[in-house]
């Protein structure tokens, strides 16, 4: 696995500063509109400014190099390597929109304003692969569908590993975007009574998925799946129906009972309507909640990176034996009647679920499976 | 040649629409409107819709025209560029008019929300997913339908690539990073698959190589489903590529 956000560069270090409870959002001035304006953000741990495109190049490939590093793949495994990029816009960066710097290379040194899918010629380059890739784009829920595509072709025996990315490099397009939907709020509080809405974060993250080796892993992608809810296309259900259908699916399709979940990894933007349909899901589908997190207001709402980005944090916390809190959290929420933990627990063995939800009605759930 | 389980072709459908010059070698100045053929095809009047989404639901809606689409019916929506409009409107408003975007042109700038369009115009709630790789998104949709289908998530499949193009062409070429010669075009390609019951032999690559299609993104999706529309009495099928059953 390979991390770099707002907690920090590499796994460890982001465990380390999860553990610490680090909460590091800042504020970011746009002054070069008609309308000044300012939001919170979660940048790069110590990024003064937000990440330029090539400090992104140069993030990406190190997030790929500590990934494939811990999974301990040959140079001939690397180079069959097939890559999952899961983000949640095609996003073409001002620099390609720009008709006077047609005759640059892009940003990405790649020649095609496809921005996130020169992501993976990033990753293809740096790895000398020469496998498929496929880029996701579903919204929030992008690179989480990535790891269940991964997932489901490795389990077919298309390929024995395959690499998982998720990227969100902050810009303002996306900012100014979620900030005329008017979904941005002052501070992450998700499940809270006084929840107001999201805060943008940039992160990468990058997973090996590999076919059980028997070797003792410790986290396994025991299931996924995905679905789609016509409710609206910027809200979640609140009667939280459709997500129920896919969480019983999955569970289903991996033999799990509701009452084996250890814990629950939730979405948990914040925002007023996906809480209360994570909330009803919850409520519905289980006689006493497990334990119930967040990480968002760890790293902030990383839009399509938020399934591997989380995926990551969720399952280096469950290897240490942690289950996290979720800072942010101050008071219970009558109307939803779930609340997340707000003090680090264990994380005994057995299953636990990933949620993702994403605009579009796009939902998406991960089962995972800790062995000690 | 190699035998291979297929899929049944249950309907196809093909639009596609070169940007050519005039007979006075003039540039066209505005895209054919879709809105009569996407009313005929949809079940509901659309606002606020970009041509990005206005282009799937009209694929997506002629192809399973008069079709049972089951409950657990897969959508994989393939693009390569994706709603390339609404994210050059949204750009412009930024860097050109220093304004925030109007919300739902920012929100059209996500491919997610023609999924949703035809998901919602269709009733389907399954498996719903927007692959793109370069010079190949509706192989790779293609790719994660067969997985799913082979893993027993789905039994029917509606897959479709969508291509928006936009005007001036040259303004495609340069955000592309294509040179004057290759050709712009815009499209929508959609098949609607089950899983068959016989078997089926490869069509070789050569059958459906189409020179039309020339420089086009969604190349794979266009040279495939007007092969497969051109013999309508045949049953077709895929497994990883296109076979005749």
């Amino acid at each position: 696995m390979g991390l770099s956000c707002a907690l920090g560069f590499g796994v460890d270090a982001c465990l380390a500063q999860l553990k610490a409870g680090t909460v590091a959002s800042r504020t970011w001035s746009v002054t070069d509109l008609e309308e000044p304006t300012s939001f919170p953000i979660y940048t790069f741990a110590g990024a003064d400014s937000l990440a330029d495109l090539s400090s992104a190049v140069a993030l990406i490939e190190r997030v790929v190099v500590e990934a494939v590093t811990e999974a301990g793949l040959s140079a001939a495994e690397c180079a069959a390597l097939p890559i999952f990029i899961g983000a949640s816009a095609f996003s073409l960066d001002r620099e390609s929109l720009d008709p006077a710097n047609v005759a640059k290379p892009s940003a990405l040194g790649v020649q095609s304003v496809l921005a996130y899918q020169q992501v993976a010629f990033v990753a293809q380059r740096l790895l000398g692969a020469t496998g498929e890739t496929f880029a996701f784009q579903t919204a929030c829920t992008s690179s989480a569908n990535a790891a269940v595509s991964a997932m489901r072709m490795i389990r077919q025996g298309a390929f024995p590993h395959a690499l998982v990315l998720g990227v969100e490099i902050a810009n303002l397009a996306t900012m100014v975007g979620f900030s005329s939907l008017q979904l941005i709020a002052p501070a992450l509080r998700p499940f809270d009574r006084d929840r107001e809405g999201i805060v943008l974060g940039e992160g990468v993250g990058a997973v090996v998925l590999s076919a059980n080796r028997g070797d003792g892993a410790s986290i396994h992608v025991r299931e996924g799946g995905s679905n789609i809810d016509s409710y609206r296309v910027t809200t979640s259900n609140p009667d939280g129906v459709c997500i129920a259908a896919l969480q019983e699916s999955v569970l289903s399709r991996a033999g799990v009972a509701a009452s084996d979940i250890r814990g629950i990894k939730a979405h948990g933007t914040g925002s007023p309507m996906n809480d209360a349909g994570e909330a009803a899901v919850i409520r519905r589908a289980f006689e006493v909640p497990p334990p119930i997190c967040a990480l968002k207001p760890y790293i902030g709402h990383t839009l399509g990176a938020c399934g591997v980005n989380e995926l990551v944090l969720m399952s280096a916390a469950l290897r240490s034996g942690l289950f996290p809190a979720t800072p942010g959290f101050r008071t219970e929420d009558p109307a939803l009647g779930v609340a997340p933990t707000t003090v680090h627990g264990d994380a005994p063995d057995g299953h636990y679920l990933l949620n993702f939800f994403g605009f579009g009605g796009h939902n998406t759930i991960l089962l995972l499976e800790k062995r000690s | 040649m190699m035998r291979m389980g297929v899929m049944r072709v249950v309907s196809a459908s093909h639009y596609f629409h070169r940007i050519e010059r005039d007979a006075d070698g003039a540039w066209p100045v505005s895209l054919p409107s879709l809105d009569a053929a996407t009313q005929a095809v949809t079940r509901e009047r659309y606002r606020r819709i970009d041509r990005f989404v206005q282009l799937a639901l009209l694929g997506a809606g002629t192809c399973v025209r008069d079709q049972m689409v089951r409950p657990d019916c897969g959508l994989y929506l393939a693009s390569g560029i994706g709603p390339i409009g609404s994210n050059v409107q949204v750009q412009d408003a930024i860097q050109i008019d220093r304004k925030a975007p109007m919300p739902f042109s920012f929100v059209n700038t996500l491919g997610s929300s023609a999924a949703y369009h035809v998901a919602k115009d269709l009733g389907l709630a399954g498996e719903a997913v927007l692959v793109a790789r370069a010079g190949g998104s509706f192989s790779a949709a293609l790719r994660c339908a067969m997985t799913d289908i082979a893993e027993g998530v789905v039994t029917q499949v509606l897959i479709g690539a969508v291509e928006e193009c936009i005007l001036p062409a040259d303004r495609q070429r340069a955000l592309l990073r294509q040179g004057p010669e290759i050709a712009v075009a815009e499209g929508s390609h959609w098949v609607l698959l089950e899983r068959g019951d016989t078997e089926g032999a490869a069509v070789p690559a050569s059958a459906l190589a189409d020179a039309t299609f020339d420089g086009y993104e969604a190349r794979d999706a266009a040279e495939l489903v007007s092969y497969v529309l051109a013999r309508p009495f045949a049953r077709f099928g895929f497994a990883g590529g296109l076979v005749v059953a």
